[in-house]
């Protein structure tokens, strides 16, 4: 099962921002990762994950 | 952006165990996207788009879409497969030597771009372990720590740090209570995958057995405020499906809380 990568998003750094948050844009396209640090892996592009089937948890640690 | 914050992250993977792609985001253009109102929440994109959101329990079928559209293959080239899962495994040595055989040897397009990013990473990563696994010794979590680094500096390691991180390997053998630290230890880390699977009195046991290991040593004390904890929150006890245990906080009803003693 090869086409499925989990990429996991710690939102840590936006809380201040996610009460503004409204609903989900189906069809939106996937934004460049502004990333702090990737665990796991070299940095990811949109490019890279593109034709692939991709799935995001956003988590907090608490 | 604070160090703190990626610290959390940072002791979140090593406690867990994260061994899947996982990123700390400086923006919150995707959670806007994703439409964020609570965690976990989870996304499936399918040809660079969003094709589903929720919780994460739900996913399934949208998984099994996204899948059906998606292009075969791994993101990661089939060629740098070992060495990947060297890098997870903590055989940072041999991956770096196994990458650097086959760039040797010549890899072409795709293939030599990921090599490169795959090594570009392997060297900051070590600098970052290297800082984390000092932390880590620290916080008393001396089996943690030398487990962290251990892989980089095996005999004929690239790393130009490998140097460094031996003779740190070999003050922390040094000391008279090295052997109990790493008894506990491997214990302590055993306790603490059973509390993330909610096996809480199981935990505490494990927390138990792990300070007895480590007496004397600076992991006893890990141990026991761990125990201490999950019976302070009241989580010894705590029965899934019991409609009086809080399945928020996973304390324990009146009924189930077992008041354990360390």
């Amino acid at each position: 099962m090869n086409r499925f990568l989990p990429v996991t998003a710690a939102a840590l750094l936006a809380l201040p921002l996610l009460s503004g948050t409204g609903p989900a844009r189906i069809g939106g396209e996937m934004p460049e990762f502004q990333a702090v640090k990737w665990y796991n892996t070299p940095p990811l592009s949109v490019e890279d994950l593109r034709d692939k089937a991709v799935f995001v948890e956003v988590f907090r640690t608490w | 952006m604070t160090d703190e914050d990626v610290s959390l992250v940072d002791d979140f993977v090593a406690k867990y165990k994260v061994d899947h792609p996982l990123v700390v985001l400086s923006s919150s253009e995707l959670e806007e996207l994703i439409g964020v109102s609570g965690f976990p929440t989870s996304a499936v994109f399918s040809k660079g788009e969003l094709a589903w959101t929720g919780h994460p329990a739900s996913a399934g079928s949208a998984i099994d879409d996204a899948l059906g559209e998606a292009e075969k293959g791994s993101v990661y080239p089939k060629k740098l497969k070992k060495v990947r899962e060297q890098m997870l495994d903590g055989d940072h040595a041999d991956a770096l030597a196994d990458l650097r055989k086959l760039m040797e040897k010549g890899l072409e397009g795709r293939d030599a771009e990921w090599a490169q990013r795959i090594e570009e990473y392997m060297l900051a990563t070590c600098d970052r372990d290297f800082a984390s696994a000092k932390e880590e010794l620290q916080a008393g979590l001396v089996y943690r720590a030398v487990r962290r680094v251990e892989g980089y500096a095996s005999k004929d390691s690239a790393f130009p740090q490998a140097a460094d991180i031996a003779a740190w390997l070999a003050e922390r053998e040094a000391d008279p209570n090295f052997k109990k630290e790493i008894a506990g230890g491997e214990l302590y880390e055993e306790g603490l995958q059973l509390e993330k699977a909610g096996e809480y009195v199981d935990a505490f046991k494990t927390y138990k057995k792990a300070a007895k290991k480590g007496a004397g040593a600076r992991i006893e004390q890990v141990a026991v405020d761990a125990a201490g904890t999950l019976v302070t929150d009241r989580k010894t006890g705590y029965k899934d499906g019991c409609p009086n245990c809080d399945r928020g906080t996973h304390s324990a009803c009146a009924k189930h809380f077992e008041d354990l003693e360390i």
